[in-house]
Order: C-alpha cells, then sequence, then structure tokens
C-alpha cells in the first residue's frame, strides 16, 4: 500500500465524511453535513482534555503547527476512480490549515503535505484508520518527556518561547514539567548508586512537588529537596498523590514526627479518623464497591468541577488512596490489563 | 490604569532580567491568555517569572495607591513575600502610579518582616 507525497491545494482535499469520530457527532444531525460542520464535530471530537495516550487538543495541535509553520507528518488521501480526494487520515490537521488560510494567519497555508493514495478499497482504507487510531504511535512517558523538554531546552540551549509553542503554547505545563524533572535528577538520582534500580515512575512524585504550597511547607518545615527525595525513595511517601497533603502534615506537630518515622498516610491518619459509622464497617466489600459505583456514576457535573477546581480536598485524596488500593488488589487478582 | 501597569511591570522584567535560555513569564495580562500566574498562598500575582529550570524566582504585583492601601493589598503583599523569602535569589516588584513611589515604598517596607531579608524588592515608577 503505497502512496505518493504530495503538497496538494487545501480545498482540493475533502474531510472525510465517513471517518467515525466525526460520524460519532454527526449521526444525529439532520441538516446539510457541510464541511464547516464536520469542522465542529472534529473540534468536538478532539478537545477532550485527555493526551495521556497520545491524543492532543485541537488548540495544542494549531499552535504547535503554527511554531512548526507546517505539519512534520502528511495527512493521508485516497483518490477516487471520480478524481475526488478524500483525508482518510488527518481531517483535523486538514481543518486547520484551512482556517489558517481563510484567517490569513501569516505563511503558505494553501497547499498541504499529502500521501496520496490512489483507488484505495474499503479494506484498505480501514488499515490506514486502525493503524493510525487503534494502534496509533506509541505516546512517552512523561518522565521521557520531561527528559526530553529539559535536554532541548539547558543542553541544545533551544530558547524557552520557541520550546514553548513547539509544545503547544502552555506554559505552565513546560515549566512543571522541567523543573520537575530538575528536581527528580539532583536530588533524587544522588540517592542511587551505579547498581541502583532508578524508578522513573516516581516521576509524578516530582510532578507534585512543584504545586508551590508543598515546596513553602517543604521549606517552612526546615527540611529540603533532598528530604523530600529520600521520603519518595524510602517508601514514607508511598501514593505519590499524596504528596499534595504534606503542607497539612508538615504543619502539625504530631502528625509531623508519626510521618518521619512511619510515614505520610499514618501521619495523614492521626490527623483525621473519619467516623465511617459501624454499619459501613460492617458492610461487604461487594455492597461498598456497588455504593461507591452509584455514587461516582451520579455525580453531579457542578461537584464534578467544583472537586476538579479543589484538588486539595480530602475526597480526592481519599478517592486517590482507593484506586490506589483497588489497583493493587485488582493487579493481584489477575483482573488488570497491564495498561491500567 | 492597572493593565498598563501590568503591562510596564511585563516590560520592565522582561528587559531586566535575561537568562541565557530565556525567561518564563506568566501574567494576569489579557496578551497571556491561559498562561496566567499561579495562585500563591491564596494570591493570584500580576507577574510570575523564572528561568527554567528554576534558579530565581520573581513575583509582580501592580497596584493604584488607593488599592495598595486596603487591608487585602497588604495581606497580599505579605503573602507572596512568605513564598519569596523560602526561596534563593527571589525578587518582589511592585509598579505604581506616577509620582506614588515614596509612599508606595514606605507601605512596602511596612509590610515587611525580619525573614523577607533575603527577598529582593523594588518599587516601579508606572508611567
Amino acid at each position: 500500500m503505497a502512496g505518493v507525497q504530495q503538497d496538494l491545494p487545501i480545498h482540493e482535499v475533502e474531510l472525510d465524511r465517513g471517518n467515525p469520530r466525526i460520524r460519532r457527532f454527526l449521526e444525529h444531525y439532520e441538516g446539510e453535513i457541510t464541511d464547516d460542520r464536520i469542522a465542529l464535530a472534529l473540534d468536538v471530537a478532539g478537545d477532550n482534555g485527555d493526551d495521556s495516550k497520545g491524543a492532543i487538543s485541537p488548540d495544542r495541535l494549531r499552535n504547535s503547527i503554527l511554531a512548526n509553520r507546517g505539519i512534520i507528518q502528511p495527512i493521508i488521501v485516497n483518490r477516487g476512480a471520480d478524481g475526488r480526494k478524500v483525508c482518510i487520515e488527518g481531517n483535523t490537521r486538514l481543518y486547520i490549515y484551512r482556517q489558517f488560510h481563510s484567517d490569513g494567519v501569516p505563511g503558505d497555508w494553501s497547499t498541504i503535505p499529502a500521501i496520496v493514495h490512489d483507488l484505495l478499497e474499503a479494506d484498505g482504507l480501514d488499515a490506514i484508520r486502525l493503524q493510525a487510531h487503534l494502534v496509533g504511535p506509541r505516546s512517552w512517558d512523561a518522565y521521557s518527556k520531561a527528559k526530553y523538554q529539559w535536554e532541548l531546552h539547558y543542553k541544545h540551549m533551544m530558547p524557552l518561547d520557541r520550546l514553548v509553542d513547539l509544545c503547544g503554547g502552555d506554559r505552565r505545563d513546560v515549566q512543571k514539567s522541567i523543573n520537575a524533572y530538575a528536581d527528580m535528577e539532583e536530588h533524587f538520582r544522588r540517592l542511587h548508586g551505579p547498581e541502583d534500580y532508578y524508578d522513573t515512575q516516581r516521576y509524578s512524585g516530582f510532578v507534585e512537588l512543584q504545586n508551590n504550597k508543598v515546596k513553602t511547607a517543604i521549606y517552612n518545615a526546615n527540611f529540603t529537596l533532598d528530604d523530600f527525595a529520600g521520603w519518595i525513595k524510602s517508601g514514607k511517601i508511598g501514593s505519590l498523590a499524596s504528596v499534595r497533603q504534606l503542607p497539612r502534615v508538615l504543619g502539625n506537630k504530631n502528625a509531623k514526627a508519626v510521618f518521619l518515622k512511619k510515614g505520610l498516610k499514618a501521619a495523614l491518619d492521626t490527623i483525621e479518623q473519619p467516623d465511617i459509622g459501624a454499619d459501613l464497617r460492617s458492610a461487604s466489600m461487594g455492597q461498598l464497591s456497588l455504593a461507591l459505583r452509584e455514587k461516582v456514576e451520579g455525580l453531579p457535573f457542578s461537584e464534578l468541577q467544583r472537586l476538579r477546581a479543589n484538588p486539595d480536598e480530602d475526597v480526592v485524596r481519599h478517592l486517590a488512596d482507593t484506586f490506589d488500593a483497588l489497583k493493587s488488589l485488582l493487579s493481584n487478582l489477575g483482573q488488570l490489563d497491564d495498561d491500567g | 490604569m492597572h493593565a498598563r501597569l501590568v503591562q510596564q511591570l511585563i516590560a520592565h522584567v522582561k528587559r531586566v532580567h535575561v537568562p541565557e535560555r530565556g525567561l518564563l513569564v506568566l501574567a494576569d495580562h489579557e496578551s497571556f491568555g491561559r498562561n496566567s500566574p499561579p495562585r500563591i498562598n491564596g494570591f493570584t500575582p500580576d507577574l510570575f517569572a523564572s528561568d527554567l529550570p528554576a534558579t530565581f524566582e520573581i513575583l509582580g504585583e501592580a497596584k493604584t495607591m488607593g488599592d495598595l492601601q486596603t487591608d487585602r493589598s497588604h495581606r497580599q503583599i505579605a503573602a507572596f513575600l512568605d513564598y519569596l523569602a523560602v526561596r534563593a535569589s527571589s525578587r518582589f516588584y511592585l509598579c505604581v502610579p506616577p509620582l506614588s513611589k515614596v509612599r508606595a515604598t514606605s507601605i512596602l517596607r511596612s509590610l515587611m518582616r525580619p525573614e523577607h531579608e533575603s527577598v529582593l524588592v523594588e518599587v516601579l515608577d508606572g508611567t
């Protein structure tokens, strides 16, 4: 299945009405399916804020294309028997080119790099879509992304503004990522000998450390980031999400003493022993799981937004701890996929 | 007036602080979109800047004189100084309208406690 690379005029290529992601949003729409309607579907479909699997929001993609003055990976186009060219892969990128062109954004957006196939059968179309979206490129883990950003900026002197633009325009994201990586390498790495296993999964603890309340609490309690790294390595901080609870613990004399002796979880238990009552204690794991699921599924949107804006709330920590415990249990039961 | 003072604050910080690899600036200004400063001890400054990885941090606040004399502004500035006091090579800028520098400096000095001694502070005369 070989295609030919060409620069195609943007209005010669049609957005793909058969693309499942677009169809999902348009199947209940009764009016004429115009390119504008498809574009709307692409924006809605793409902007789910989840880039954990390598997806990227239209906004960040737009910024990245702009910073790079074009796309790196050509879109994929099928030329049918009637000569029509349909975009099989890269509809959002094509739409962004059209937007830039019509908005007069500086640069040449009139043509787009494309791999053009001729007369692909349904089979071939599906193979391309499946490989692009179901298998997809393998996303880097957070530590590797941070390491690469740090290397570009610190070792190879890429100017900060350029790096931020290429990464989609969010300065706080880049800031958190580079500072977390630098803190981990400076304070955690030195606790490891040449033969020791360096657990890069602990990186997320250093991301949590970038919360300014956490760092301030560590300094105010006369500890250092070397101490923090030691707590991560020794397991005194087990659940990395609970790092954001450090200010409460370090600000409480008793809890601080328990933390230094037994760890963060025990320290948090001294601060608050929520009364969960005899009825809840005697309920079975099945009953509690069903009740929790019912609560989660019935969570009002307003409450979801409130919790999202207040990640330090106890309920968020309890949920994170429960999630960790469940993950560990299900993994032991052989009921968890490798990628979680 | 406030937006103009913030703009001057941003321009000053960018002119004075020029690390080799570039300066990270987050500001509460329309040209910065979502790149706004983080909340610090319950208050959001008008400007946050640092190099990356961070070896220094800068907070900046623009105030009209009326605003600068309120309790809320005093708590806000004290909160920023508390934050900076435990960080190395930190600096606080206060940008005020023209001819207010002397009065603003006096207010700022009165808010500084001994533990803020390590923070470099500067009052900028806006135009």
